[in-house]
């Protein structure tokens, strides 16, 4: 009984409705630019020998449509973003933008590029099952005005935020738990895997964009151990990441580092998770930020 | 909550951390849900890529990178990924013919005004490998290995 309680209070946390509303706009507003600046359609016309669609698309033989079809997908996908942050029929937009996301990031060589937009599909599912758009949108606006009073449990605003989280939390601890997998520990931290990255944004692609900054070089210039320093960092930022969920301290140390680290691989390196990035929005007590500011 | 909502949100609950955990378990990706094994190789200070060269008819050369020659989602990446199995396949097999569409594919985008690429005379594919260095000294210099030209002798390609 005492194990179904702690579960129970684990995955349903009451939450004010405004918390997640601010978090369904940031996210899906934040997405919008996302979305616009890759011309997803531009497959259409690739030669087909380029094309890396998702295993699941050969599996079930869903072609990558001509490039007028994908940009009306398109069009739609990033009007459901608008829509979504505005909160006019939110859960059905939120569906959109998931199942959007899914087909067009599932066409953009998502087996070993999309890795980084991940969240653009789970995070716009949690929203569509949730209530996001009670307060702080246009549905809310016009129940008001039907004279409709919404009134439900605090626990329906606090599992999706939950639900984000213990998904960020797979995705941070999966990484380092792979390294391990994949080369041991502590090989990985101590090998020379973050210097080959960090220089690697000087010379060529470690992903879809180049390193919008390239200073690894200066970096191991001044300290030539700056590599094995920072892969220590790194992995051991992704295997406590899970701790958020159940200690404050580490909500406030560990989650920021990762963060830091995200922006750094941007700079640095090159790889952009910046879907990754938006979706911490849901880490943020938006209600309580807002009444410490007034007090 | 009612029970019937909370059963629908541990239904999303297995749907987002179940398709995850599979993956992580089996270590294979399977978009969306992946093991995130993204830097988990210890690698040497090397790098081996696959590289496209255009010659220009004015001369000189152009490296495809990221100019939106073939399009902004044909990144180097997706280059090295679209004719690998050309390469290290048994026979090569296919390799001139895809170089010869990529060849087309490019000049249709630059006649219709799509990119700001310069008419070429040969695109060629390379092999190129350098060994990382700190100070940067051969960024522009990598051991390159010609694998495959279109058009494969001196005539001009149009």
């Amino acid at each position: 009984v005492r194990f179904a309680a702690a579960w129970h209070r684990f995955w349903f946390p009451p939450r004010r409705a405004e918390d997640l509303a601010v978090c369904r706009i940031l996210f899906a507003a934040g997405m919008f630019p996302v979305g616009l600046s890759r011309p997803i359609h531009e497959w259409g016309e690739v030669p087909a020998f380029l094309h890396q669609p998702a295993d699941f698309l050969r599996l079930l033989r869903i072609p990558i449509l001509d490039t007028g079809v994908l940009q009306g997908m398109e069009f739609v996908w990033l009007g459901a973003m608008v829509t979504l942050a505005v909160g006019w029929y939110s859960r059905t937009s939120a569906a959109v933008v998931c199942l959007g996301s899914l087909y067009l990031f599932g066409i953009d060589a998502p087996e070993f590029l999309g890795r980084a937009v991940t969240a653009g599909v789970f995070v716009p599912a949690i929203l569509a099952v949730s209530y996001c758009g009670d307060v702080l949108s246009v549905d809310a606006w016009l129940c008001r005005r039907r004279g409709q009073v919404i009134n439900r449990p605090a626990e329906e605003y606090g599992w999706p935020a939950r639900l984000v989280c213990v998904f960020l939390s797979y995705m941070f601890f999966a990484g380092g738990v792979a390294k391990i997998r994949v080369t041991g520990f502590p090989e990985w931290m101590l090998s020379n895997e973050t210097t080959r990255d960090l220089l690697l944004g000087h010379y060529w692609y470690a992903s879809r964009d180049r390193a919008l900054w390239p200073v690894g070089a200066q970096l191991l210039q001044i300290y030539a151990g700056a590599g094995v320093a920072l892969g220590m960092i790194t992995q051991f930022a992704e295997l406590l990441y899970p701790l958020a969920l159940f200690v404050r301290a580490a909500r406030l140390t560990v989650v920021p580092v990762v963060l830091a680290i995200l922006i750094g691989i941007m700079v640095t390196m090159g790889p952009f998770f910046h879907l990754t990035m938006l979706a911490h929005v849901f880490w943020v007590p938006w209600s309580s930020v807002d009444h410490r500011r007034r007090r | 909550m009612s029970f019937r909502r909370r059963r629908v949100v541990y239904g999303l609950v297995a749907i987002v951390l179940g398709g995850n955990l599979a993956s992580f378990i089996f270590f294979e990706q399977l978009w969306p849900y992946s093991p995130y094994p993204m830097f988990a190789r210890a690698r040497e200070l090397t790098f081996e890529t696959l590289a496209l060269v255009g010659e220009p008819v004015d001369g000189g050369e152009i490296w495809f990178e990221s100019q939106g020659y073939l399009s902004h989602q044909v990144s180097p990446m997706v280059i090295t990924n679209g004719f690998w199995n050309d390469v290290y396949g048994p026979g090569m097999n296919g390799l001139d013919e895809h170089l010869r569409e990529t060849y087309e594919f490019y000049e249709r985008r630059r006649r219709k005004g799509l990119s700001n690429a310069p008419p070429l005379r040969r695109l060629q594919l390379y092999r190129f490998n350098w060994t990382l260095r700190r100070d940067l000294a051969n960024l522009r210099t990598p051991r390159r290995t010609l694998i495959a030209s279109y058009p494969s002798d001196d005539r001009p390609a149009q």
